[in-house]
Order: structure tokens, then C-alpha cells, then sequence
């Protein structure tokens, strides 16, 4: 990923760069441009390690690109393309700012980088160098650029959703396709891997020739391809890498490859624009996380389940109660028409940050186990209201009191149980009443769909990590702090 | 040329994704292949043949070919006590051939490799199929 070079990243910076270039005489060098309120060095870093370099001094109409470098075994792989890349959209069509370089006419790669990038040389310095070779000035005009436009195609099965979609600048869902298979789960309670996994492999091409048939938009017309990489089931991910793979090859697009949950919190971008610093509340079938965002692609945990999670408890209850899978929709129906009459404990309700769902599922068990020893019967629907309140009312309560804590006024919420509609009305109430800006996702966004995976690959570009053929699913893998991937 | 199974079934999954993709986007025309098949059309025999895939708690997925290889026996999932009932009516030498080592009770299993060419040469003249009509060929429900 491309960060802005700290102090911290001097002796990396000087060890590294060495290697590659004599650009930098020594660490004062380097110290100078970052303590520096104009110049700035952007360092690329793979595994933690710098691999490459772009030194940018901004001026108060206009970008000077001083020096860019690419270690030696790194190049060929778009690190410099990927550095200019970063450069044009943070910082020159962000401020709308031409970019000016000076390069060696000798310098025939570094030139035909620059023009693959759209800069144009505007004039030639005749026998500038010692050497008397001459100097190409080379201009990138950002013109109408903040108007130009970044289309990707993404693709999602991580569970049991076979999804595409086109997806304009982020926000725009220009088409999209989403197969559900939960018909085909719900008699098993549950979703079946390998029957999702199958199901994906017979409707892959079908939600290609959908998209392809039906969008406005072409899947020539892309200029990148995303896929959730994981986490979710293998060999249901593994349907969309490999379709994602094998059409990055063919049409040869980068490819992105996105995590899952980062989908999940992106699906707020679609419909509205996210403000930092923020609390995202993400509660899904794996996720009960409380995380702090300072910017894009930054991820604090401030909390987690420390058992199941929420919307697993869900599922669990729903079971028990008889009803059907998924169990968050029904339970949610159910409980607005019945009563708050059983006497539940609110989970995990301390001073913590965290979550815990296992004791109130186990509370229900216990419950209706002695309702029916007595020989009573369990009235589904109070019992739905009894459980979905306490579970609302301590995720609404820990969310709000680290909102305080922290001094934050932005809250979003993502993951499928963000499609409850008690917990957003009552996010709703709450946020007027402590004037929070709150974000909730389209309700089309909240189960699995590739619109977000296509909206969090927007937002990640220049800080996720250019995938190739050996990309692979990570069934398991966190998103937390790990800036993408 | 793909393999559409059976056999191990992510496997066959990814190899069949990647085919369809293909056959989407490229000219490529699509011709699948059964990986029992092109283990006999791998092996050198004027016998019966029963490739073995996946032998596991006593059973394996097989078929037995002529040596023209024709299926005498179609593909299955089959217990290895099951295989022997069909295949001692047959009253034939059968050689059994796996790409992998397997040591089984009362048989020897012949360890052999892929004739890339063999499998072309047969396979060739079969028709292409498009790219949606490829189906995996698990021979396992789940």
C-alpha cells in the first residue's frame, strides 16, 4: 500500500532507496522533505517493506514530481504506475494541480511510464544534463480529469450469493446482478458449503451474460476488476477469484482483491459520503465489531464479540424457537408483533466494549426448555421481542457510550443484521437525540452483493494490493489495521 | 480441454470457472474431459482397464474400459466389495491404473502418468460444447 513517508521511515527509506538510487545523498536528506510543509515523499510498501518511492514538492498551483523509484526486483509490476496513479488522484485531481517533471531524453523507460500515465511533454531543455543529453519537461494536465471516470466490475460469493456488478466512481451501482441461493438453504436451516459452492459454479456465467447483456456499461468498458477475497466459505469464494483471475488475464485489468467486511462497510459509500473520524458498527453472522475509522482504509478495533456473533445468536435463536434460516428477518417480523414479556438478562451489559451473545442464547434455551417441562407453551412472537430488544438495546448502548468516549460524531453500520429495522429506528432516534451524523446502508446493501465490493475496491485503489493469478481465498483473515491487504 | 471431474471437487471447480470464463471471452472452444477416461487413455493394455481416483474408506470413483475404451462399466462411486461383484461377472483381466500410489487389498494398482497426447488424440474428435452447457461431474450428491 501508499502511505506518506514518516520520520520513523527515514533509516528504511535511506536502506532501501540505496539500492536502487543515489537520489538521496544521506538521512538529513530525507529528514528535511518530511519535516517539510511542501515537499512530500509517498513510499509504496509490500509485506512492510519499501519498494518504491515518488518524491512530489506541491506548489500552490501546481504538482513538481522530483523523483520516483522502484527497487530493482520490483519492477514490471505497476509499483510506478501505481505510485503516478496515486499521485494524479490525491493529490492533482484532488486539488487541481497539473503535475511538471523533468526526465533524461535517455531515460526510455522512465518516459514511456510517464506517457502510459498521460503526460505529455511540453518542451525539451537542449544539453541540460552534464553529459549534454537533453531534458524532456513533461506536463500532466488534470483539465477535465476530476470529471474522469473509474469503473469497476466486481464479483462476490463468498457464502451463498452469487453477485456482479458495475460500479461507476464508487457510488454509482451502474448494474448489478445478485443470484440468491437462500431457497435452496433454508430447508438445511443453514447454508450448505458444498451445495453453495456447486450452485455458484452453475450460475457464475449466467450473472456474467446478465451484466454484459443488460448493463449500460460494458465489461470492456472497466478499468479495474475487484473480487471479495475472503473471508467466507473457500470453495464458494473460489468460484468468483477464479472467474475475477481469468477475465483480469484475458482483458488484462488490475485486479483487486477485496475483503468481505470491507465490502460490507463501504455499502454506506453507495448512497452517501462517509465523514472521518467515524465508529463503524459491524454486525453480521461472523462480525461484532465496534471499529474506529480516521480515514479510508483505516480500521481500529475498539470492540468484538467475545463469543458469538450477533448475527449468529440470531440464527441460533430462531432455531430454537422453530422458525426459519436465515433467523434475523423472521425474529424482527415476529417481534413487532408480540410483547417484551420474558424476563432476559441484557448480554454482556458492563463497562467493556465488548460483546458476548452465547448466555443470552443460552437464556432462551433454558427458557423454553422450562416452559415446556411445565407444560406451557412459548409465545414465539413475545419471546422474538424479548430477545431482538435486549440485543438492540446493548449494541445501541455500547456503540453510543464509545461515540462519547471517543468525541465522535459520524456513525455507520454495516454487515446483514444492519438490515434490522428496530435497530435502525431506534440508531435513528438515538443519533437525533445525541446529534449524531448517522449513515445506515440501503437496505439492498446490507445482505452480500458485489455493489459494495465494487464501491470498497473504488476507495482502496492506491492502498490495496494489486492482485495477480496467485491470488487465493482467505477463508479466515481480519480487516483490522491491515489497510486492505 | 478440460476436466470436469470426478475427483476432487473444488478441483474441478476452479478448472471448469476458468474454462467457462474462457470460452466467454476467447475464441476458445471448450471440449471436456473425464479424468477416469484419460487415465486409461493412458495406459498401454489389450486388457480391461479401471483407472482409480480418490480410494478412501473402501471406495473410490472408477468405470471399467475395453481397450478400445469403451465404458464396460460406467462411471461411479463405488465400495470396492461392490466394484468386485459387477466386475468378476465379467469373467475379464482387469488392470487397475491410478496416478497416485495405493496399496488395496487383493489388487495391484499401477502407478502411471498422463499421456497429454493420447488424451488429445481421442478427445479431439469429440464435439466442443459451449461454455454454459460445461458441467462438473461430481458423481457424488450432497
Amino acid at each position: 500500500m501508499i502511505t506518506t513517508a514518516t520520520l520513523e521511515d527515514i533509516d528504511y527509506i535511506f536502506k532501501i532507496s540505496s539500492t536502487f538510487t543515489d537520489y538521496f545523498k544521506n538521512k538529513i536528506d530525507i529528514e528535511n522533505i518530511i519535516n517539510s510543509n511542501i515537499d512530500d515523499i509517498l513510499v509504496y510498501k509490500l509485506n512492510n517493506q519499501i519498494i518504491g518511492f515518488v518524491h512530489i514538492l506541491s506548489t500552490i498551483d501546481s504538482i513538481d514530481l522530483i523523483n520516483i523509484g522502484v527497487d530493482q526486483e520490483h519492477r514490471n509490476k505497476h509499483i510506478g504506475t501505481n505510485l503516478l496513479q496515486y499521485v494524479i488522484i490525491n493529490n492533482a485531481i484532488k486539488d487541481n494541480k497539473n503535475i511538471f517533471l523533468e526526465v533524461k531524453e535517455t531515460n526510455i523507460n522512465a518516459i514511456k511510464l510517464y506517457e502510459n500515465n498521460e503526460f505529455k511533454t511540453i518542451y525539451v531543455r537542449k544539453q541540460y544534463y552534464k553529459d549534454n543529453t537533453n531534458c524532456l519537461v513533461m506536463k500532466y494536465e488534470v483539465g477535465d480529469k476530476m470529471k474522469k471516470d473509474t469503473i469497476i466490475l466486481a464479483l462476490e460469493s463468498s457464502c451463498d450469493e452469487t453477485s456482479i456488478s458495475i460500479v461507476k466512481n464508487g457510488n454509482e451501482d451502474i448494474y448489478s446482478v445478485v443470484y440468491s441461493q437462500i431457497p435452496i438453504h433454508e430447508k438445511f436451516g443453514g447454508v450448505k458449503p458444498e451445495i453453495a459452492s456447486r450452485n455458484h459454479l452453475l450460475k457464475i456465467l449466467d450473472v456474467i451474460d446478465e451484466i454484459e447483456e443488460k448493463s449500460p456499461l460494458k465489461i470492456k468498458d472497466v478499468d479495474y476488476i475487484a473480487v471479495t477475497y475472503g473471508p467466507g466459505l473457500t470453495g464458494s469464494l473460489l468460484i468468483s477469484i477464479e472467474a475475477a483471475k481469468t477475465m483480469s488475464y484475458i482483458l488484462n485489468k488490475p485486479l483487486l482483491p477485496v475483503h468481505h467486511i470491507i465490502g460490507h462497510i463501504y455499502s454506506n459509500a453507495i448512497t452517501s459520503t462517509l465523514k472521518f473520524p467515524l465508529i463503524a458498527l459491524v454486525i453480521s453472522g461472523g462480525h461484532s465489531d465496534i471499529i474506529k475509522m480516521d480515514e479510508h482504509y483505516s480500521f481500529t478495533k475498539i470492540g468484538g464479540t467475545l463469543d458469538d456473533a450477533v448475527g449468529e445468536a440470531y440464527d441460533k435463536v430462531a432455531k430454537i424457537l422453530g422458525l426459519s434460516y436465515p433467523g434475523g428477518p423472521i425474529i424482527d417480523k415476529l417481534a413487532k408483533l408480540g410483547n417484551d414479556t420474558y424476563n432476559l438478562p441484557i448480554p454482556l451489559d458492563d463497562d467493556s466494549s465488548d460483546f458476548s451473545f452465547s448466555g443470552i442464547k443460552s437464556a432462551v434455551i433454558n427458557l423454553v426448555n422450562n416452559e415446556k417441562q411445565r407444560g406451557n407453551e412459548i409465545r414465539v412472537n413475545d419471546m422474538a421481542c424479548s430477545f431482538q430488544n435486549r440485543v438492540i438495546t446493548i449494541l445501541v448502548k455500547k456503540t453510543f457510550r464509545e461515540l462519547e468516549k471517543h468525541n465522535i460524531n459520524n456513525l455507520i453500520i454495516a454487515g446483514g443484521v444492519s438490515a434490522n429495522s428496530t435497530l435502525r429506528n431506534t440508531l435513528i432516534l438515538k443519533s437525533k437525540e445525541k446529534n449524531i451524523n448517522l449513515i445506515l446502508p440501503d437496505l439492498k446493501y446490507c445482505t452480500d452483493n458485489a455493489t459494495m465490493i465494487g464501491a470498497a475496491a473504488y476507495y482502496g485503489i492506491g492502498k490495496i494490493q494489486e492482485a495477480d493469478l496467485t491470488l487465493e481465498s482467505k477463508s479466515s483473515e481480519s480487516y483490522i489495521n491491515t489497510g486492505g491487504k | 480441454m478440460v476436466v470436469n471431474g470426478p475427483g476432487s471437487f473444488t478441483g474441478i471447480r476452479i478448472a471448469l470457472t476458468i474454462a467457462k470464463i474462457l470460452g466467454r471471452f476467447t475464441n476458445a472452444k471448450i471440449i471436456p474431459i473425464s479424468s477416469l477416461k484419460a487415465i486409461a487413455l493412458s495406459t498401454e493394455t489389450s486388457n480391461y482397464i479401471a483407472p482409480i481416483i480418490d480410494y478412501k474408506k473402501e471406495k473410490m470413483y472408477t468405470a471399467i474400459f475395453d481397450k478400445n475404451y469403451n465404458e464396460i462399466l460406467h462411471e461411479q462411486f463405488i465400495y470396492l466389495d461392490e466394484f468386485f461383484n459387477i466386475s468378476n461377472k465379467l469373467n475379464k483381466h482387469i488392470n487397475f491404473v491410478s496416478l497416485h500410489n495405493y496399496e488395496i487389498d487383493n489388487i495391484e494398482v499401477v502407478k502411471i502418468k498422463y499421456n497429454y497426447q493420447n488424451i488429445y488424440n481421442y478427445y479431439i474428435k469429440n464435439d466442443f460444447v459451449e461454455a454454459n452447457d460445461i458441467d462438473a461431474n461430481y458423481l457424488k450428491e450432497v
